[in-house]
């Protein structure tokens, strides 16, 4: 077995131009197992990663796999909260993915998504699945994990990339 | 301390498995907050429409690197528009379908709205392609839809509120 052990994995000729990195130094992951029904605007999941260095990227890989119920006739949003120290902001955006289905219908949906995002330091970093009815929710349903002719208990997933800049 | 390793290789002590690759050495990254309609322009069905912001150009380390091509679009069709589709080309080279179909209402991935409304959803495809040179490639993303309008990052009818599309190149060591 050999091991190497860095803080830095960049090209032999340095990361190219217009590049955003070079290898990955560092791996965090965060799922959710429990069921979540939104009839609101609420978080989903929360992932945490302390970056090496302050030169790296941040690349967050989202999935979620969610439900809107039958007689929605609301838009749901998805986003990506980033909190530093207490503040908040949306490298993605806060409606960074959204979803409508026939409201006459059940409508299982994927929302997969990438955001590379900076350090900016060497903090803590926490980020949160978040989602909400665009406007008024009409009484529909936005659920996480919860079965109706399934089992599934591992709808949300965030994988958190330490890249090197 | 600060350590820093400078390859242009990363392949496990005992080579890169069968069918894969080893460590990623490069990556590029396109993000399009701007929004986009893709109107259809009808049969036959063998056109495709560039998705502005959606593409990148990359220069391989090696002949041998895999690229692992990463799409992630927010979309909508209007009402019935049927299938909607999505192709991603390595220069000229659609990359998601084989030669033999260019039925554009057949692309990498599809999603289809026989609805009387219009519906919207996140589409996503991965693909490991071997582009086998060194010279510059550039990966670009297109969409395509049989009736109606296929919007990008938008919903019909309100433009106030944006979603996003990416697109992540990775070069990995094989």
């Amino acid at each position: 077995m050999s091991e190497l052990r860095t803080n830095r994995i960049v090209p032999r000729d340095g990361v190219p131009s217009g590049s955003f990195g070079g290898g990955i130094i560092q791996v965090r992951y965060a799922q959710r197992s429990t069921t979540l029904q939104l009839t609101a605007a609420g978080d989903i999941l929360s992932g945490n990663i302390t970056p090496i260095r302050s030169d790296s990227k941040i690349l967050v890989d989202i999935r979620l796999r969610a439900r809107e119920d039958t007689g929605n006739t609301a838009q749901w949003f998805v986003g990506l909260r980033k909190t530093i120290g207490g503040v908040d902001s949306y490298p993605g955006g806060r409606y960074m993915m959204h979803s409508y289905s026939h409201p006459d219908q059940k409508g299982w949906m994927g929302f997969y998504q990438m955001i590379f995002d900076d350090s900016g330091g060497s903090s803590q970093i926490t980020y949160t699945i978040a989602a909400g009815p665009w406007g008024s929710n009409n009484s529909t349903e936005f659920n996480v994990n919860k079965a109706i002719g399934d089992g599934e208990t591992n709808g949300a997933q965030l994988i958190m990339y330490e890249v090197s800049g | 301390m600060a350590s820093e390793l400078r390859v242009d290789k990363i392949v496990p002590t005992d080579g890169v498995p069968t069918g894969g690759g080893g460590g990623i050495v490069q990556i590029k990254y396109a993000i399009k907050n701007g929004t986009q309609s893709i109107a259809s322009q009808g049969s036959p069905y063998n056109w495709v429409v560039d998705i502005s912001g959606l593409s990148l150009a990359i220069t391989p380390k090696f002949s041998t690197s895999k690229f692992l091509v990463q799409m992630h679009i927010g979309c909508h069709g209007t009402t019935g528009n049927g299938a909607n589709t999505f192709r991603i080309y390595r220069d000229s080279t659609d990359i998601t379908q084989t030669a033999a179909n260019s039925d554009s209402r057949m692309g990498g991935t599809v999603f289809y709205n026989s609805n009387n409304t219009s519906m919207g959803l996140p589409v996503s495809m991965n693909v490991l392609d071997s582009p086998a040179t060194t010279s510059a490639i550039t990966y670009k993303v297109t969409g395509f839809t049989n009736t109606g309008t296929l919007y990008i990052n938008r919903l019909p009818g309100d433009s106030t509120w944006n979603t996003i599309s990416t697109l992540t190149v990775m070069e990995v060591s094989a």
